[in-house]
């Protein structure tokens, strides 16, 4: 038995890091993996803010945005965070209910969002539609709204994410209701025999869709961006729908608890200026908040948007999500 | 020195005491009142209608492939035989992703059959495709418990059974069902509750809401409404519902015989049964095997891995999964053999049920309530989760391992107790003594087989570091859902062929290794 604790501190030893003895301030932001990760914004933001800042910048990424809010939820005000980043426009009031987010003291004011801005506890930092993904050798000629996705041939397979745990598949639901209201419970009863399944995640559903599993992916307008650019593959593309595609805007909120609120403001004018904003669309491909020139590849942004606000999506995405899984039972 | 008896009380104690502190602490946590209702009725029939049809064909294909080895003897029967061990560690969600490229819209068999002209219409999403994905990684499973069973009959019964010129049905009946009920309860319980607890496999192929298990109710109770109370309510349905499973094969189970399995002699049916126990045995391999090579292909390509190996977050991913994974073996290897000396030396049915009871219950907890349950207790206890990230890693593969080691172990203490107990006794040896000639040589195999089970467990695990996993602390699993986030295809692929790769090369070469000369798996 006295093997155990011996094993216990070597394995300790080995994953104690020395502790850093710089006076700096940290600022902790705890944000959704793929916005940390090597190839997104994270690394270059903590280059760029750094460099102004007198400040050590961490990034804590969860695996999704609404797990780095749970994470924050479970660690109360003792929490290391100072800022949550990624939530976006159908969790945000969730995050607000809770109470651990205070006002940010950012100018947005010349921010460009399609429906504006004007919330005092969130800052936008880029935004994106909702929209069903498509390769061009397959799909001649795709749906233009979800009528006519409706009416198509059964064969017509699409993976869409559950609006349980993605916030794509809570995205779709809202895009239907938002299209359709209460006619919506029609509109899923006819778009049911199309799904193929509904995935935990967006990475699994996508890379259903890149297996060849199904026609359409539930994705973003932006996904046919990072093939052309970062593949240079064009074979790929979003189908545009006349009713308009549901808008999903990515926010960053302070956190009451922060000892560092200076420093946090200071972020978050970093994250909104030209500078962070021109790093936006080739790592988180999303579109940014200030009218900077997109690289090419991407497509121009769609004409018609659906948003529905903060409140009632708080009060009834519940209800709105059950009303979807009914269809598929 | 302390009694081994009362060392193996003491981990038993300390693994019921973890699992209740995993509960409380998520019956402490807030729950979600505006959380949707979750019907508990509709999730048990759904969860058990399924659990019942995988178990049932996974059984009888199982089953199946052991009768068929057991009618051959060829080169490569040993290897085959380790192959099918191999299921219980092959990652299920890698199974389930190959499956695909298999028996997809897109796979192999819909191009094959539209080379011919004709359309593949059959979709693998639904309850079908879930029962075939157990069946594929259960079977083999079933086919290993029970060949060992097979392979023990006498060869005097056996030659018996052929002067008699038995019948193929006869044989079975007569000669085989003797051998194979004692263990069928066992493998069959097993099966059930791998199937009942099943989760990235029904979550990839289920297709929907119309098909779920409470693991996946509980992973979205927690995830999407954050309804922690609801989840543990959900988690102690299930392991009530589990519990009713494997307390009667637990009881009715005969313990587990002789350790050491040679074949004493092989009855060869005639020409056309060795033909179709040929056949049975390959179908069986096609069928377990297909899925896991497509990821090979798809990953290790020279380009894949030239892009691969130049990401430094790909080799911390790699060095923390195999620490992790070499720190889970030893320690899984250390408690198992605790409580496998332990049991050995007790007599009465229920204080030896009793003992491995709080291992097995890990099997029936949900790896969302270890994981999050966990990060409670760490938070509680005032550290941050990140310092405490790998010790949660280690605790959790241990705690799922352990069921796993106990029942490779605890048969073979078991068997040593019995044939040298005596022995032992007369000699007057010491505990160190024992241990060293008698008890090591004897179970350094055993020993083998459950450390290379452990470290693949924990180089699979998705769920503890689920919660635990930050960009600076990754595990290889983590980096392959980091880079499936962010459209990285290639990477993902890549990194799944490395950590198959790994998984088989650890699982078929560790123990050979351990047991030096004595290998008789």
């Amino acid at each position: 038995m006295s093997r155990i604790p011996v094993l216990t501190l070597l394995v300790a030893l080995a994953f104690t890091t020395p502790a850093t003895a710089d006076e700096k301030p940290t600022l902790t932001i705890y944000t959704y993996d793929a916005f940390a990760a090597e190839w997104g914004p994270g690394p270059l933001l903590k280059q760029g803010f750094e460099a102004q800042c007198a400040c050590t910048l961490d990034f804590v990424a969860a695996d999704s945005s609404i797990g780095a809010l749970r994470r924050v939820q479970l660690e109360g005000p003792a929490t290391k965070a100072d800022i949550v980043l990624g939530l976006d426009t159908a969790t945000v009031q969730e995050a607000r209910n809770t109470g651990l987010f205070t006002e940010h003291s950012v100018d947005t004011g010349a921010l460009k969002i399609p429906t504006g801005w004007s919330a005092p506890d969130f800052v936008p930092f880029d935004f994106g539609y909702f929209a069903f993904v498509y390769r061009k050798a397959d799909l001649a000629e795709p749906p233009h709204d979800f009528q006519e996705l409706a009416g198509e041939d059964d064969n017509l397979k699409i993976v869409i994410e559950d609006p349980r745990t993605a916030t794509p598949g809570l995205g779709l639901v809202l895009w239907v209701k938002a299209a359709y209201g209460n006619d919506a419970n029609e509109a899923w009863a006819e778009i049911a025999p199309h799904v193929v399944t509904m995935t935990a995640d967006w990475s699994a559903a996508y890379n259903l869709f890149l297996q060849g599993e199904a026609d359409m992916v539930l994705s973003y307008t932006t996904s046919p961006a990072y093939h052309r650019i970062a593949e240079d593959d064009f074979s790929y593309e979003a189908a545009s729908f006349d009713e308009g595609h549901y808008l999903q805007i990515e926010v960053a909120g302070i956190l009451k608890s922060s000892p560092h609120k200076d420093l946090a403001n200071q972020f978050l004018t970093y994250l909104v200026s030209e500078k962070a904003q021109n790093i936006i669309p080739t790592t988180n491909w999303m579109y940014p908040v200030l009218p900077v020139d997109l690289p090419e590849g991407f497509d121009p942004q769609p004409e018609k948007t659906l948003l529905l606000p903060d409140d009632q999506v708080a009060a009834n995405a519940a209800a709105w999500t059950s009303e979807m899984l009914a269809a598929f039972r | 020195m302390l009694s081994r008896q009362t060392v193996g009380w003491t981990i038993g104690a300390a693994i019921l005491l973890l699992i209740a502190a995993l509960f409380a602490a998520l019956f402490a946590a807030p729950e979600n009142p505006a959380a949707p209702a979750i019907d508990i009725a509709d999730l048990l029939r759904m969860t058990l209608t399924q659990a019942a049809i995988s178990t049932t064909v996974a059984t009888i294909s199982g089953t199946a492939i052991a009768i068929a080895l057991s009618r051959l003897n060829f080169r490569g029967r040993a290897l085959t035989i380790s192959i099918l061990s191999s299921a219980i560690v092959a990652p299920a969600i890698a199974v389930a992703l190959g499956l695909l490229t298999i028996w997809g819209r897109a796979g192999l068999i819909a191009d094959a059959t539209s080379a011919l002209g004709v359309t593949w219409n059959w979709s693998i999403f639904g309850l079908h495709g879930i029962v075939l994905a157990h069946a594929v990684l259960d079977a083999p499973l079933v086919a290993r418990i029970l060949i060992d069973r097979l392979d023990a009959i006498p060869a005097d019964r056996l030659k018996l059974g052929q002067c008699l010129g038995l019948g193929p049905w006869q044989r079975i009946r007569i000669v085989d069902w003797p051998a194979l009920a004692p263990a069928l309860p066992g493998a069959i319980g097993l099966v059930f509750l791998l199937c009942f607890t099943s989760f990235p496999v029904v979550f990839l192929l289920g297709g929907g809401p119309a098909n779920q298990t409470f693991e996946v109710a509980i992973y979205g109770a927690v995830r999407q409404s954050f309804d922690l109370g609801g989840a543990a309510q959900l988690a102690l349905v299930q392991m009530l519902a589990c519990l009713v499973v494997i307390l009667p094969v637990l009881l009715a189970a005969p313990q587990f015989g002789e350790t050491a399995t040679h074949r004493g002699y092989v009855w060869r049916p005639g020409a056309t049964g060795s033909a179709i126990s040929a056949l049975i045995v390959a179908m069986g391999l096609l069928f377990y095997v297909s899925p896991l090579i497509a990821p090979l292909l798809r990953g290790l390509t020279a380009q894949n891995l030239l892009r691969l190996f130049a990401l430094p977050s790909f080799w911390q991913a790699l060095t923390t999964s195999l620490l992790i994974g070499t720190a889970s073996a030893l320690l899984t290897a250390i408690l198992a053999l605790q409580l496998s000396l332990a049991r050995a030396g007790l007599r009465s049915r229920p204080a030896r049920t009793a003992l491995l009871l709080p291992a097995y219950a890990y099997l029936l907890t949900p790896a969302v309530v270890i994981s999050l349950g966990l990060f409670l207790i760490v938070r509680a206890m005032g550290f941050a989760p990140q310092s405490a990230a790998p010790f949660a890693l280690i605790i959790g593969s241990v705690l799922l391992a352990l069921p796993f080691a106990l029942s490779s172990m605890a048969p073979a203490a078991d068997a040593i107790a019995a044939r040298y107990g005596k022995l032992i006794q007369s000699l007057d040896l010491g505990p160190l003594t024992r241990w060293r000639f008698i008890e090591w040589p004897l179970m350094r195999t055993s020993a083998g087989t459950v450390l290379a089970m452990a470290f693949c467990f924990s180089l699979g695990d998705l769920g503890i570091i689920a919660l635990f996993g930050t960009e600076q602390f990754a595990t290889l699993p983590w980096a392959i859902n980091r880079a499936l986030g962010a459209y990285r295809t290639n990477d993902a692929a890549a990194m799944t062929a490395i950590l198959l790769v790994l998984n088989f090369a650890v699982f078929l070469v560790l123990p050979r290794l351990i047991a030096g000369r004595h290998t008789d798996a």
